[in-house]
Parts: C-alpha cells; sequence; structure tokens
C-alpha cells in the first residue's frame, strides 16, 4: 500500500476546468470524510459520552484489562514468528532461483483472499471436538480451540504474509551482489546475513512488522470463531468490545474500541513516516 | 600464486558461457581477459573466485585444487563491477569488513584492524574519508575503496569484473595508470576483465582474447596485436580492412596485386581474408606494383591524425587508412582524388 | 555451505536449483514449507476434505438450503455493489490526489489507509453507532423512510467503508506513472478532456482499477467483523455467509459450515482468476499499441 507522499503535481495547461477540480476535490473530501473521519469520530465522541470517569472505569475493568493483557500476548507471539517466517521466506525467494518459486509466493498471499471467518473454521475443523486431530489431542490433555492457542494460530494464520510480502520484493530488487562480496572476503553464511542483509532491510522489516502487529492486534473474525468468548479467559480486546456492546454497555464497548482505535492511528502515523522518510527503502518504493 | 584452469565448461541451462577453457597464470602476472560482452570473461572469473561452478574442468592455485574450497576460504580478492560496497557501513567499516569476520582466533585486535584500514586507505588515496559512507563518494572513490576493502584480506590473486566501466574517460584513464603502479609495487597476481582493448592492451602483461566461451588467443599485448591468431582478434582489437584474397604460399592475391603475408603460409591455392590495419596503408599519387587503385573520398581528423575513406577503383568496397597530418600535407590529398593504395602489412586468414 | 562442483563428471543441465555461493538456502526453505504447511496447507486440506463426509447429494443439499443460497446471494450482492461504489469513487479518490493540490492533501493521503488498519470490530459498532435509528445520521435519515442500519444497506456501507483502500491503492501508483505525453496529444488533436479521459487515461489503468476492484470485492465478500454489527443478521434478509458458517459451527455442524466455505473459497478462485485473465487482455492491447 503506497502513499502518494510529496508527487509533483502537473502543471497542465490543457487540464480541466477550475470548477471540475473543485467538484471533484469537494467530493472526493465529502467523501473521505464521510465514510471515514465520521466513523473514526464517533468512536471517541461515544466512548466520552458520559464523561472521563466512566471512560476510564470502562479500560481499568479486570475483564478489560485481561483482554488487553491477551490482546498483547497473542500479539507478542505471533509477530515474532511471523517474523522468522518472513525473513527465511524472503532468503529462500529472493536469493535463489528455483522451480516452485511461484506457487510458494501464492502461497503466502493466501490469507488475503480467505475470509477471516474461514481462516479460523480450518483451525476448527483440525483441532476442534469433532475435527481430524482434537479428540486425539484431547485425549492427551491439549486443547487448542476455545484456548489460547487456537488464538494465537488463528492469528499467526492471518497476518504470516505481511512481513515476508514486505521483504520479498525488497530483498530482490537489492540482488545478491553485497552478499557474494561478504562471502568472497570471508564471512559465513550467517554473518553475512547479520551484518549486510538485515541492515538493508532494516526499515522495510520494521514496517512490515508494523502492519502486522496491527492486524494481529485487531483480529476479530478469526478470533471469535476459535475463541471460547470467555471473559477474562479467552477474549482478546475486539472479542471484548462485541461483548460489551452486545450487552448494551456503549460507553465500554467504546471505550475498549477507542483503545484500537488509537492503535490505528498511531499505526497509520508512523506507517506515513516511514514511507515519507524512507519510501526508496521499502518495498512500496519500487517501480514495476 | 599460480593459477591452472583446465578444459573448465560452464553451462547456464542451454547457453554454455564456457566451453573448455584452458588456462595458465603466472605468479605476479596481471592478465586481461578480455571480449565482447557475453564472451564469458565475467564467468570466468567467478569461476576462478569460487562465486560460480563450473559444469566441468580442473581449477588448480598453486598446485592444489581448489574447487571444493569455498568461496570463503579461497582468499581472493574480487572486487566487482557496481563495487558491491555494503551501502549502510562507513568506508572504514567496509574495508575492515573482510577482517572483522574472521573467526575469534585469527582476528587481530581493534587497534591493529584500525592501523590496517588506515594504511589502506593511504594505499588508496583517501585517508580522509573512512567516516563516509558510499553514497558519499564519486564512482572512482568507490571503485578505490572497493579494491581496498578486497585488498584488506591479504588475498592471494586479486580478480577485477570491469573495473572501470562505469567511470568517465579522464577518471579511467588516471585509475588505470593508478592501477598498473599499484600491481607493481605489491605484485599480486591479478586477472581483470574488460571489453576496452585499449585499457587491455595498455595495462596486462598478458591478454587473453575470449568470444562465445572460447579463448581465442592468448598473448602479450604485442603479440595479440600484431600477430592476431584468428580473424575475431584481429577485428576486436582495433579496426580492420577486411579484403577478399587468395592465399598461396607466403603471399596473397588481392585484386589484381600481390603481397607477402606474415602470419600464414600454405602449399595450395586457398580462398581467405586480409586483414589490413589502417595504419599499415601507405597513400601514393601515382599507381605501383604494389599499389591498388582507390579514390579518396572522405577524410577528416581524428585526433593526432587524418582517417581517410578510399572507394577502391578495382572493386566493390572501402578502405580505412590513418594518415599524420603532415603526410597528408606533403602530399597535398585531397576529397575525390584518385590515388593509389599500399598496403605495407597484411595478415591473412582463410575463409571458414 | 556452497555447492561443490564434481572434477570432470559432465552434468545434467536440467537443474531444480541453481548452484549458488549464498548459503542457507536448505534451512530457509525449510523452514518456509514446514511452516506454510503446518499453520496453512493441513488445515486447508481439513476444510476441503470435510464436506466429503457429506457426500455429494449431502453437500448439494447443505449448500443450497435457502438459508444458505440466501446468505450467499446477500454476501456476494452487497460485496459486488460496495466494490462498484467503491471503484467509483476509490477512481475520483485517486485521481484527486495524484492530479491536483490542496490544503492537507497528504493527511487525507494518509487517511485512506484507515480502514485497513482498523481493526473490523471497531468499524462494525462505529458504523452501527451512526446509522441507527438514533445515531447521528440515522437520525436524520429514517424519518426520510431510509433504514440503513440492520438491513442489508447497512452491509453495503460498511463493505464499502472495508474496501476503499483496495481501489485506491492499486489504482495511484499507476496513475502516477501516467505518462503525461499522452493526454498532451490527444488535446493537441482536438480532444476534449472528458474525450482524453475516456480514451486515453481510463483504458491506460483500467487493469489497476479492475484488480482493485476485485480485491475490494473479494474482501468483501468475506467480511465478518465489521458487518455483523450493522447488519441486523435476519436470516434470509440480512445475514451474510460467514455469519452462517459461524452459526453452523456453533450447532456443531462442522459438515455444513464447511461446505459453505468451500464454495466461498472456490468463488473468490473463480473471481480471481477471471480478472486475472481480463487483465492480460488489456496489456495484450496495449503492448500492440506501443
Amino acid at each position: 500500500m503506497s502513499n502518494s507522499a510529496v508527487n509533483p503535481v502537473r502543471r497542465n495547461a490543457r487540464g480541466e476546468p477550475t470548477w471540475l477540480r473543485v467538484l471533484l476535490i469537494a467530493t472526493s473530501l465529502g467523501f473521505i470524510g464521510f465514510m471515514l473521519v465520521l466513523p473514526l469520530v464517533s468512536v471517541f465522541v461515544e466512548a466520552l459520552a458520559k464523561g472521563l470517569t466512566p471512560y476510564f472505569a470502562a479500560i481499568i475493568d479486570p475483564d478489560a484489562l485481561s483482554a488487553i493483557r491477551l490482546t498483547l500476548f497473542v500479539a507478542a507471539i505471533a509477530v515474532p514468528c511471523n517474523l522468522v517466517f518472513g525473513l527465511c521466506a524472503a532468503w529462500a525467494i529472493a536469493k535463489f532461483d528455483f522451480y516452485g518459486k511461484s506457487v510458494l509466493i501464492t502461497l503466502i498471499d493466501l490469507p488475503f483472499s480467505v475470509s477471516p471467518v474461514i481462516s479460523g473454521l480450518i483451525y476448527v475443523l483440525l483441532f476442534g471436538a469433532h475435527g481430524w486431530l482434537g479428540p486425539t489431542l484431547d485425549h492427551y490433555g491439549i486443547k487448542i480451540i476455545f484456548t489460547t492457542s487456537g488464538l494465537v494460530l488463528a492469528t499467526i494464520f492471518v497476518t504470516f504474509p505481511f512481513i515476508a510480502r514486505e521483504l520479498i520484493p525488497l530483498m530482490q530488487e537489492q540482488g545478491n551482489e553485497e552478499e557474494e562480496a561478504a562471502i568472497s572476503l570471508g564471512a559465513s553464511g550467517f554473518q553475512t546475513f547479520l551484518r549486510v542483509t538485515l541492515p538493508n532491510v532494516a526499515w522495510g522489516l520494521l514496517y512490515g512488522v508494523l502492519l502486522c502487529n496491527a492486524r494481529a492486534m485487531g483480529e476479530f473474525g478469526a478470533v471469535s470463531v476459535v475463541s471460547g468468548h470467555i471473559r477474562g479467559l479467552t477474549n482478546t480486546m475486539p472479542l471484548h468490545v462485541e461483548i460489551l456492546y452486545n450487552e448494551y454497555d456503549f460507553v465500554g464497548a467504546f471505550a475498549v474500541a477507542s483503545l484500537l482505535a488509537l492503535l490505528a492511528l498511531v499505526t497509520l502515523v508512523v506507517k506515513s513516516l516511514l514511507e515519507w522518510k524512507f519510501g526508496d527503502r521499502l518495498a512500496a518504493g519500487i517501480k514495476h | 600464486m599460480t593459477i591452472t584452469l583446465s578444459d573448465i565448461t560452464k553451462t547456464f541451462g542451454n547457453y554454455q558461457a564456457l566451453r573448455g577453457i584452458d588456462l595458465q597464470i603466472k605468479k605476479g602476472e596481471f592478465l586481461a581477459l578480455l571480449g565482447p560482452s557475453g564472451s564469458g570473461k565475467t564467468t570466468l572469473l567467478r569461476v576462478l573466485a569460487g562465486l560460480d561452478f563450473p559444469d566441468e574442468g580442473r581449477l588448480i592455485f598453486d598446485g592444489s585444487d581448489v574447487q571444493h574450497t569455498s568461496a570463503r576460504e579461497r582468499r581472493v580478492g574480487f572486487v566487482f563491477q557496481h563495487y558491491a560496497l555494503f551501502r549502510h557501513m562507513t568506508v572504514a567499516e567496509n574495508v575492515a569488513f573482510g577482517i572483522k569476520v574472521r573467526p575469534r582466533r585469527e582476528r587481530p585486535s581493534k587497534a591493529e584492524i584500525s592501523d590496517r584500514v588506515s594504511e589502506l586507505l593511504r594505499l588508496v588515496q583517501l585517508e580522509k574519508f573512512g567516516n563516509r559512507y558510499p553514497t558519499q563518494l564519486s564512482g572512482g572513490q568507490r571503485q578505490r575503496i572497493a579494491l581496498a576493502r578486497a585488498l584488506a584480506i591479504e588475498p592471494k590473486v586479486l580478480l577485477l569484473d570491469e573495473p572501470f566501466g562505469a567511470l568517465d574517460a579522464k577518471v579511467r584513464k588516471d585509475l588505470r595508470r593508478w592501477l598498473r603502479q599499484l600491481h607493481d609495487e605489491m605484485g599480486l597476481t591479478s586477472i581483470f576483465v574488460t571489453h576496452d582493448q585499449e585499457e587491455a592492451l595498455e595495462l596486462a602483461d598478458q591478454v587473453a582474447v575470449m568470444s562465445e566461451g572460447r579463448i581465442e588467443q592468448i598473448g602479450t599485448p604485442d603479440q595479440v596485436y600484431h600477430n592476431p591468431a584468428t580473424p575475431f582478434v584481429f577485428e576486436f582489437l582495433g579496426h580492420a580492412n577486411r579484403l577478399s584474397c587468395v592465399i598461396e604460399g607466403d603471399e596473397v592475391k588481392i585484386g589484381d596485386i600481390t603481397v607477402p603475408v606474415q602470419n600464414i603460409s600454405t602449399t595450395r591455392q586457398i580462398a581467405g581474408i586480409a586483414f589490413v590495419r589502417p595504419h599499415d596503408i601507405a597513400l601514393h599519387h601515382l599507381a605501383g606494383a604494389k599499389t591498388l587503385p582507390v579514390r579518396i573520398r572522405h577524410m577528416f581528423t581524428a585526433g593526432p591524425g587524418v582517417r581517410l575513406e578510399l572507394e577502391r577503383q578495382d572493386t566493390n568496397g572501402f578502405l580505412i587508412a590513418d594518415l599524420s597530418h603532415e603526410q597528408v600535407q606533403k602530399g597535398a590529398f585531397a576529397v575525390g582524388q584518385a590515388a593509389a593504395a599500399e598496403l605495407t602489412l597484411v595478415s591473412a586468414f582463410p575463409k571458414s | 555451505m556452497a555447492d561443490a562442483a564434481s572434477s570432470s563428471r559432465p552434468r545434467l543441465s536440467l537443474r531444480w536449483k541453481q548452484p549458488s555461493v549464498i548459503p542457507g538456502f536448505g534451512i530457509t526453505l525449510g523452514f518456509a514449507l514446514t511452516y506454510l504447511s503446518l499453520i496453512v496447507l493441513i488445515p486447508l486440506a481439513a476444510l476441503l476434505l470435510r464436506p466429503v463426509e457429506l457426500g455429494f447429494g449431502g453437500f448439494w443439499a447443505a449448500i443450497s438450503a435457502p438459508r444458505v443460497l440466501a446468505s450467499l446471494k446477500i454476501s456476494f450482492g452487497c460485496a459486488l455493489i460496495a466494490a462498484i461504489i467503491n471503484a467509483f469513487f476509490g477512481l475520483m479518490v485517486a485521481w484527486v490526489l495524484v492530479r491536483y493540490r490542496f490544503p492537507m492533501k497528504r493527511f487525507v493521503d494518509a487517511l485512506v489507509d484507515f480502514p485497513f488498519a482498523l481493526p473490523t470490530a471497531v468499524a462494525g459498532i462505529a458504523l452501527t453507532g451512526l446509522y441507527a435509528p438514533n445515531g447521528w445520521l440515522g437520525q436524520f435519515l429514517v424519518p426520510l423512510g431510509i433504514k440503513v442500519a440492520f438491513t442489508p444497506l447497512g452491509i453495503i456501507v460498511a463493505l464499502t467503508f472495508i474496501g476503499l483502500p483496495f481501489v485506491v491503492r492499486t489504482v495511484q501508483p499507476v496513475l502516477q506513472d501516467l505518462d503525461p505525453e499522452f493526454e498532451d496529444a490527444a488535446a493537441s488533436l482536438g480532444a476534449t478532456r472528458g474525450q482524453a479521459f475516456l480514451f486515453v487515461v481510463l483504458p491506460s489503468i483500467a487493469p489497476a482499477l479492475l484488480t482493485g476492484f476485485a480485491l475490494a470485492f473479494a474482501r468483501g465478500v468475506g467480511e465478518y467483523g465489521s458487518v455483523i454489527f450493522i447488519a441486523g443478521n435476519m436470516p434470509m434478509v440480512s445475514e451474510v455467509a460467514p455469519l452462517l458458517i459461524v452459526t453452523k459451527l456453533e450447532q456443531y455442524d462442522y459438515a455444513g459450515a464447511a461446505a459453505i466455505a468451500v464454495v466461498m473459497l472456490c468463488a473468490s478462485f473463480l473471481i480471481l482468476l477471471a480478472v486475472n485473465r481480463l487483465q492480460r487482455r488489456f496489456s495484450r492491447h496495449r503492448e500492440r499499441l506501443t
């Protein structure tokens, strides 16, 4: 997802008449304002509708706190796992030539075309009470569905493409020369990776981690399917929002939602900063 | 270090990059691999470095087979065409890299590394640039840092891939001279790849002319220039006039004249192609026994001399001749004149 | 760990992988494949094989049940309409961002990614809050007879929100790289701006627009979190297919849920395939011109 950043506006003397420009700009801004800004603002307004005290009370409510903890915990596992995967997949794909590369790349893009509910469904079908492996694992006391492990698995599935997709085009564009130079100078594979490759992809990596994290913390559909919806135990923040909303605790729901909205805003800001300052060192900066 | 390559073959998919290369390189020699793109010269260099692997053949450094030695352990200094400097490291860190990645036992102390880096930077005349980043350097400076970095590991052989390809003409000339001086001081066996014949002839002790994966000829610059072994070598190393001829004994018959030829001798008549360098043509006003009738079609100043386009009057075809300004003035040659071209040095090869 | 070459045996020139001096192929590919198998392939296999236990008859009965068909119709139908809306407005937004200058443009540009970054549940409750009869917008719309919340119209609104970045972000780079020469040529030949846009600009960005449309559509079909709050979720009327899957799961009808999922996956796959074909046809046309 690329930002246009500062692009030179073409001073085309044969351009559109001014009234048309104004109309288009106004309509676009109106559309954005209506569809995007309004909902965003409403989250915060509704959260603070009854004042600051109920707002903070909702956030430090024990169930809310454990939902926050669980969200952070799941992200703390899913993101590093996907980081390692992303680096491995990008290294294999970018540095080597082999048959089946495009199949691998397609597989990596798979979660993007699958509904979140289906992303959760597949784990229920595998580990659920009537799943393939469910009864067997249950026999050994290992429960996946309705526990944290299921949440982690579903989150990993939904978010693993982010880092890989960021690193692959970046590493492909950077080529192999610096790595070959390092090896000819006597570096081992690991030294080459650590000292030469990693610093070169650092900003792309950060960008990918950022997006991966935002999605991991905000995932709803997949997590909803595998979670037991047990308050205080297997509810992440988005699930907690759902519960509160369904109980008509609007202030509570919007209060927790506002935290997630803040996370989204922070993600957007950091993302824009990275694109602006390091655009040429991100996959988005590569012209195809 | 002496290097021996025997029967090195390398294929990429359907494309044969190297076809049975045999090469011997003496210790301290400065060898140029000269050829057009696609001749396989860079592939050969990479095979020497261990960055590419031959399908067949043997590779021997100082008597030992190095094929199973990885690029990491071969101790070759490789200078890449586009330098491949580590963009996020300073110049000093780049140069120190090869030393820093050695196993702990072999690694010198920080102070020693720092000294060595300074010494190398001084050698390449960039002492004050240690803290700069590669993006802050000019092309020529980057080239020298790439060289310093390669020398830091005390390599047994230096391999340079089109070292001056991406540089301006003036920078190129200065660096050429400097590289040769460096080589003479250090006595390091060096092999460099180039497509610029002027560069190869100026710098190298030995030139290996390559074409389509084969070595056409190896010899001193003098040898390959004056005694080319194949038409390809002749034409690649400078402009060549091609004339159809018949080779018989030590002579060739071109048009109506017969001239001695210096590189070939046959027992019977064979059709062939004669090659004459532009500066091996002398121009006269009056026809003689050994001259071809021509008409001067075009004349222009080319650097230190004058280049003339001569249209053959006995058959179709043009000759390019290089004369000095003096000769043109003395002979009062002008465009449109009829003249007589004498071929003073002719090489010939059978038509294949 | 460099690949060693044999001394003088001739080698097959057909290789699965080119030998390389760069190490780590085995370990990185191995890890990536293992990871993918565990996380993606095996669970997907579980999904695709589950409906088998119904047999063909059972499978067909499961997916042709009226409620299922209705939910699929709603999911695909609403996603289609939302994608069309996004194609139109997304193109406009991309155009405005690339071609014009106006205050706070960079802010707006960054904002376009907002639906992509926002958790779907938050989007869901925010939109519901706005369009409910007593909401900021609902209070004006309902008296006019326009019911958004708890109707399919609400689903369309939610899916429009979700899909907006897809169209803008796929069209933007293409618009940016568009050579002004072509429009100038059209103008010099006497075309109006409208004609230049229709005959010069639009064909050039059509593949990107189509891709963005397809992505928004695919995303909309599977959307769950932002839809279930505003939809009303009444079976046959405003129940989307993902919700039906969840309902069946809660009833332990695993096979039924899997059957619907398989249908959705197949449909998405076919859509992407069709779009790919169309794209290739477009680019082939352009290649002939250049």
